[in-house]
């Protein structure tokens, strides 16, 4: 495989107690890599460590396409093509649904898979429609509701024409329809326009409908790595990990 | 949902209509500049009413570059006197002392007030200062400012002040400096509003609600903010030297924080922060305001900070913004409207 994204030797330390420690991994181009892990395991630290809001204290390398992106900071990654969808929705609340989405095309750009010229407010209208938001264009973002937060994120990182996309936890807090809607919104975009994403997640069912190959953390290292069925199979993973969380997420 | 109805068409606006928009966005400007360009007809050319009106331009000016700093990116700059008497001051000594022409002087200034502004940028953006350690930096900025204007007896004729030689008649004449101010005001309002559709304008916008939103959509955080220091100081170098050659005279007293700080901070907060003509509203009621508290002399200082206290603990947003917020909500309580109307209407369609 060629890699896409590739990350050598990723170390970073809180208070000297290491949250990633050593971490290699690649990522192919149109691949769906998830990353679970019991909490504090240094999932969200590895995501943050890739798009630069966090510097490693230590790293051989980190590139996208063979650019080197270590030590840049944050919307230089983003415009090198590696987007970032948090948790916690990260609004531009004075600005509407729309101009939210094409606040991701005016520094970046064109959306994957937009092949004419577009305006930004064009580009975030293509993008709104293709995840279902382009009825609420000119809303209010507080009028959301959280599923459809993290889908407004997700298309101003779409906005922008990343390469890769990076999730976290963007499942949690939703109910079992919306994660099914998620569910399918996150295959299209890797089916439809061939970006890449790193997804770490917490709902297992959604990683083993969703994820080509599963990455195991704990204590910042990779514990497992492999096909999400067998990773989840796998005795290491289910004492450190699912073993905690009862049978239920184990069963998948 | 309550959603509003998007347009039904659903059509992308042609070109046409984007030039259209693009025109409309300037035409407060317009009707800005014709309102005041009509003023020195109304006063009837007395001296005394045409220099409060001109006083009145400059801190319009000072205030539009407090919006580009303060209301664009949220840096704190305490020190718009201390920007503007750097400029005065250097433009005055090159002009007057060594004999530079006025239009090189005057720009030797801006360009210093400026390197300052964006040096003060640049450190509070490395070390990643909040809203009050940027307060707290520019303002000892100001009393250093102050000291040294008035430690260098010599060359700025200390506490007291001296007299400007340079500055032509244009500079001086009541109705043509009222006319030069109302240009520099008019184009910097044109500069505001063409920022605020600009990637810079956006960017500042995305910073205000959410820094690290911002970057992490590709916004360069750190280059927004130095650039609205950078800009705002020259807005506010360029008034405090042309202040300097209208008024014949320098001191620190002109550009003292309690007499330009102080003031364009209750201009902002009456016209509202980041509000296109909010400075210019906010400088006429700052006119009025001076000359009814006129009698109360040095008391006038003490107002003006219960005023300010006032301003801001009652309309964080500014008069002007929440004035207009309630004229909205009258007009839309008065005029019956068809939204809700429409809702009844599908509602009772429904039982």
């Amino acid at each position: 495989m060629t890699a896409l994204l590739e990350v050598r030797g990723v170390t970073r330390h809180f208070g000297g107690l290491p949250a990633v420690d050593g971490i290699d991994l690649e990522v192919a181009a149109d691949e769906i890599l998830a990353i679970i892990g019991p909490n504090g395991a240094g999932k969200s630290t590895l995501l943050q460590l890739i798009n630069g809001l966090l510097a490693p204290t230590s790293a051989q390398r980190i590139t996208l396409d063979g650019t080197e992106l270590l030590g840049a900071k944050p919307h230089r990654i983003r415009r090198a093509g590696i987007a970032t969808v948090l948790q916690t929705p990260r609004m531009f609340p004075s600005m509407s649904v729309r101009e939210n989405a094409a606040l991701g095309a005016r520094f970046t750009g064109p959306p994957t898979g937009v092949q004419e010229e577009l305006s930004p407010d064009e580009a975030a209208m293509r993008v709104l429609e293709r995840l279902g938001l382009d009825d609420r264009a000119d809303a209010a973002v507080d009028e959301l509701t959280l599923h459809d937060k993290r889908l407004l994120d997700l298309a101003r990182a779409l906005a922008g024409g990343p390469r890769l996309v990076l999730l976290d936890e963007v499942m949690a807090g939703l109910n079992p329809t919306e994660i099914d809607r998620f569910v399918a919104v996150v295959r299209g975009i890797r089916d439809d326009l061939g970006v890449a994403i790193i997804w770490v997640e917490h709902v297992m069912r959604a990683v083993t409908d969703l994820a080509d190959r599963v990455i195991v953390l704990e204590a910042g290292r990779i514990l497992a790595e492999g096909d999400a069925v067998e990773v989840l199979r796998d005795r290491r993973v289910i004492e450190a990990y699912l073993g905690q969380q009862g049978d239920g997420h184990a069963a998948g | 949902m309550t959603a509003p109805v998007p347009s039904a068409d659903g059509a992308t606006p042609s070109a046409a209509t984007c030039r259209h928009t693009t025109l409309r966005a300037y035409l407060p400007v317009a009707i800005a500049a014709a309102v005041l360009a009509a003023v020195p007809l109304a006063l009837g050319g007395s001296g005394y009413l045409m220099s409060l009106a001109t006083t009145a331009l400059v801190f319009a000016a000072y205030a539009i570059g407090m919006n580009v700093i303060f209301g664009s990116s949220g840096q704190l700059f305490l020190c718009l006197g201390a920007l503007a008497g750097v400029a005065g001051f250097t433009s005055v000594l090159l002009a007057d002392d060594q004999g530079w022409p006025l239009a090189l002087s005057v720009t030797t200034g801006v360009v210093l007030a400026t390197a300052i502004g964006a040096l003060f940028s640049w450190v509070a953006v490395r070390r990643n200062l909040g809203v009050i350690f940027v307060g707290i930096v520019t303002l000892a900025f100001s009393l250093v400012f102050t000291n040294l204007v008035q430690g260098l007896r010599t060359l700025t004729g200390g506490e007291t002040g001296r007299v400007v030689d340079a500055g032509g008649a244009a500079l001086r004449g009541p109705i043509s400096s009222y006319y030069l101010f109302l240009g520099v005001v008019v184009g910097f309002l044109a500069l505001y509003r063409w920022l605020e559709g600009s990637r810079t304008g956006w960017a500042w916008r995305a910073l205000k609600d959410d820094p690290v939103a911002a970057e992490l959509a590709g916004v360069d955080v750190a280059r927004a903010r130095i650039l609205a220091g950078t800009i705002g100081a020259a807005m506010v170098g360029l008034i405090g030297a042309l202040f300097a050659h209208h008024e014949a005279f320098i001191s620190p007293t002109s550009y003292a924080f309690a007499h330009v700080d102080v003031r364009v901070l209750i201009v902002i907060a009456f016209g509202g922060i980041g509000s296109l003509l909010g400075p210019v509203v906010g400088a006429v009621m700052l006119g009025v305001i001076d000359e009814v508290l006129r009698p109360l002399g040095q008391l006038r200082l003490a107002v003006y900070g219960a005023l300010l206290l006032a301003l801001f603990l009652g309309f964080r947003r500014g008069v002007v913004p929440a004035v207009a917020d309630v004229v909205t909500t009258w007009r839309r309580a008065r005029t019956p409207s068809d939204a809700p109307a429409a809702g009844r209407g599908t509602r009772a369609s429904k039982h």
